[in-house]
């Protein structure tokens, strides 16, 4: 198509007759009734892009001699077309990339269904709900969980069946029915709005996907679309549908691991070290560091039991690690809470113990062994304590004088579980106010660590501590050495760490 | 600064003044417990906030007690004692604490970090603002953090770093933070002057104070801070990384310390090579800088200035394959204040 200086058409080919029949020759282009061809000639530049009678049109214009100039245009549908779906496609990938990588973050249910609401906001929807049902022991209810354009950050509530059961299809997908999600208009939203924040209005569409997993159905994903946005389309629905699945076995990994960890935390509570009573005249604190796992327990324990005149405290280490380690320990602690009802002197209580330990009808087979020390603590009248130990094959516990001395209080005995003619001593030792006793276990002396060479924490060390911390109370002494130790360890792996440390006073 | 919102309001002339610090003081310095308690606790039934007294009284006297420690007028165990009492007048104060009515977030000490008062302050803070408060105490090591995060999935993370050389484990424990999809936001003097290191390690923001930490839980966490944290800007990070102990050793055999300084100078040197690493993966020489300034001081009764040029030369002449890095070594012992027969 060419036209003359003054923007007049003076020659149209039959290519251009058919893509533009409204321009002919003789016809102003800058007037001529295709507003981009119009405003492209109108304001002198070279090129124009529109939609036109259901086609895609591109054209450009290059001068001609004597002020004239010729403007080529294509039929390029087909092109655009390829590039929106390159596109599509494109921001559909980025799309289900970044949810997978941010469902994928956290184990935890409730973190796990906040990002299944957040994420589809606003890329495929105003609104998204996610109805679940929350796992064992909680009431089977209904529970939803949104977020919506202008929401500061998901909002939850209780659904209630009546209400569930009034959305059509949503008992479907929460059932895990693989019913084919159709975006609905015009159904029943009366109940809806109840979930939807106030002001949404009516929605214009409404998805639901039902976000299934290997343990059964997760929850339901619930899309809405505000009335002035166009609804889902066919490549969109597909997208819904698959973020769905996404999450819903992002949300059963997550239930899994909660269950674990629940069990896990159960365990854990029952071998944790106790929380010390409180016992008159003296004051006591406990350290407590588990090897490497991320459970926290471990083969050291301490404890304390109330008597009639003072305490009784235990302080040992079953041989092992972990979960296994563990549960020894809790049988050894059990044991003894249940024999000091009927032997309160330490050396023949670990008798007893030894026998109880070796009595178990497993006991061969597990060979496991326990170094102990157990320490009857009696008032004295001048406010200072008189304490008896027996040991059972364990480092010898220090006393801190509060001068700033540190004595060994030599125990020695065998580890008890392990034979059944095992010896045990005992060994007698006086604080006066102000004095300390620390019993610990070799995790600290055999920390392993140091700046250069890795090498031992070892005894003199552990006493160099004591001797500086003289006078601090129980407490503030087990932080400081916990707090060395640490420091010599320096992030390397250790073993169990425990201490108890008891003053008169 | 914006106030905590359900702050009471004590008049303008009722902060907690000089008389009454230097009265918790003398508690302290007695190691009186049952005064300093019933001290704070008389604060709080005079009006004043939970808030107030925590910052303006117990904060202010740690400063204190720090300096005095410092300065050497008090020994190791009356600083010890005297935080312990504090502790204990945290708890008390604690307990009056209503319900929480608001979200979950955790509070954490850097790995190697043990004292927790400031951080248990903050706890108590956030506590009094409404939040719901787990203190999982000094010293936390990153997979701890890890597992508490999956089993309880908190809003975010609060994370205490009072000394510099410690950036490289917060970086480690906000990595894994971001990576259990819990943002974290960082607080305390380790994250640099006005927290500018913060960000490059991928927290979502920084707080000097107890009061900041409420101010920013104020604002929502966005998902941007979760998920990969910024990497290092610099390939020679993990390098410098894997030869930690190495450079410790070397260095140590430079100086060669008397054997009774021996593992006193080796814990020196050691914090001196992660503020090295710290300060490649952070990309400021600022860090080493100050942290040199700050060791010269330290080792001064340990031959300093002399012994802290042994150390930097040892370094640059152990590290001259990763060029940048010698330039930071060279920039921090040229930065660093000079000593009449120092720097050359």
């Amino acid at each position: 198509m060419t036209i003359d200086r003054a923007g007049v058409v003076t020659l149209v080919n039959a290519m251009a007759a058919d893509l533009l029949p409204e321009v002919a020759p003789g016809v102003d282009l800058a007037a001529c009734p295709v507003p981009a061809l119009a405003e492209a000639a109108a304001a002198g530049s070279d090129a124009f892009e529109t939609d036109h009678h259901g086609r895609r049109l591109r054209g450009v214009r290059r001068p001609l001699a004597d002020d004239r100039s010729a403007w080529y245009v294509r039929d390029v549908t087909e092109e655009h077309a390829r590039t929106d779906a390159l596109l599509a496609e494109r921001s559909r990938t980025a799309f289900l990339a970044e949810a997978g990588s941010r469902l994928g973050l956290s184990l935890h249910r409730e973190q796990t269904l906040r990002t299944a609401v957040t994420l589809p906001v606003p890329y495929l929807a105003d609104a998204a709900v996610v109805v679940h049902r929350p796992p064992p022991p909680a009431e089977d209810q209904p529970h939803w969980l949104r977020y919506a354009i202008g929401d500061p950050g998901p909002v939850t509530g209780l659904a209630g069946w009546p209400t569930v059961e009034s959305v059509p299809g949503l008992v479907e997908a929460l059932e895990g029915d693989l019913t084919e999600p159709s975006p609905w208009l015009d159904a029943e939203l009366a109940d809806l709005a109840e979930v939807l924040p106030a002001g949404f209005g009516r929605p214009g569409t409404v998805l639901i996907s039902p976000m299934p997993s290997a343990g059964g159905p997760a929850g339901a994903l619930v899309l809405a679309r505000r009335r002035d946005r166009p609804g889902f389309d066919k490549r969109e629905i597909g997208l819904a549908r698959e973020f769905a699945r996404r999450a819903g076995a992002a949300l059963a990994a997550a239930e899994l691991y909660g269950e674990q960890a629940h069990l896990a935390r159960v365990l854990q509570n029952s071998l944790l070290p106790p929380e010390l009573p409180r016992l008159p005249g003296m004051t006591l604190a406990g350290g407590y560091r588990a090897a490497g796992d991320s459970l926290r327990i471990g083969g050291d324990f301490y404890d304390l039991f109330p008597t009639g005149d003072g305490g009784l405290f235990a302080l040992g280490d079953v041989c092992g690690k972990g979960v296994g380690a563990a549960v020894l320990t809790g049988r050894v602690r059990q044991s003894l809470q249940t024999l000091r009802l009927v032997e309160q002197r330490p050396r023949e209580l670990l008798e007893l113990l030894n026998r109880a330990l070796l009595d178990a009808p497993d006991a061969a087979r597990r060979a496991q062994f326990t170094t102990l020390l157990l320490g009857a603590l009696r008032r004295e009248p001048d406010g200072g304590l008189l304490i008896r130990v027996a040991g059972g094959g364990h480092p010898a516990p220090l006393v801190v004088r509060a001068g700033g001395g540190v004595e060994t209080v030599r125990v020695g005995g065998m580890p008890v579980g392990a034979l059944t003619d095992a010896r045990f001593a005992d060994a007698e030792v006086r604080l006066a106010p102000g004095d300390l006793l620390l019993a610990y276990t070799d995790g600290v002396t055999e920390a392993r660590g140091g700046p250069t060479e890795p090498a031992m924490f070892g005894d003199a060390r552990l006493r160099q501590a004591l001797a500086t911390g003289a006078g601090l109370p129980p407490a503030a002494l087990v932080d400081r050495v916990l707090q060395l130790v640490d420091e010599w360890l320096d992030g390397q792996p250790h073993d169990d760490i425990a201490m108890l440390a008891v003053a008169a006073g | 600064m914006t106030p905590p919102p359900d702050r009471p309001t004590p008049a303008p002339e009722r902060r907690i003044g000089p008389e009454t610090l230097a009265a918790y003081l003398d508690h302290l310095d007695a190691a009186d417990r049952t005064g300093a308690v019933a001290l704070a606790r008389g604060l709080v039934a005079d009006g004043f906030s939970v808030a107030d007294v925590l910052v303006d009284l117990v904060a202010a006297a740690q400063r204190e007690v720090g300096r005095r420690w410092l300065t050497g007028s008090w020994s190791v165990a009356q600083e010890h004692a005297a935080t312990h009492v504090s502790e204990q007048v945290v708890d008390a104060l604690g307990a009056t604490t209503g319900p929480p009515r608001r979200g979950h977030v955790v509070m954490a000490c850097v790995e190697g970090e043990w004292h927790a008062l400031a951080a248990r302050i903050v706890t108590e803070v956030v506590r009094a603002a409404g939040w719901r408060v787990t203190f999982l105490g000094a010293s936390v090591p990153a997979r701890h953090l890890v597992s508490y995060l999956h089993q309880t999935g908190p809003d975010a993370v609060l994370l205490s770093c009072v000394q510099p050389n410690r950036l490289v484990r917060a970086a480690r424990m906000v990595e894994a933070s971001r990576a259990a999809g819990v943002p974290v936001l960082a607080g305390g003097p380790g994250f640099g002057p006005d927290g500018r290191w913060a960000t490059a390690i991928g927290a979502a923001g920084w707080g000097a104070s107890a009061r900041d930490a409420v101010a920013l839980l104020e604002r929502p966490l966005s998902a941007e801070h979760t998920g990969a944290p910024p990497p290092p800007p610099d390939d020679a990070y993990v390098a410098v990384l894997h030869r930690r102990r190495e450079l410790v050793r070397l260095a140590l055999a430079a100086v060669d310390p008397p054997p009774d300084h021996a593992e006193d100078v080796a814990a020196g040197i050691a914090h001196l090579v992660d503020a090295l690493i710290a300060a490649v993966r952070v990309d400021d020489d600022l860090l080493l800088r100050d942290f040199v300034g700050w060791q010269e001081e330290a080792l001064t009764s340990r031959g300093g200035r002399a012994v802290l040029d042994e150390v930097l030369g040892t370094l640059e002449r152990a590290l001259t394959e990763h060029p940048r890095v010698v330039a930071r070594l060279r920039a921090a012992r040229e930065g660093a204040p000079a000593d009449p027969g120092g720097a050359g």
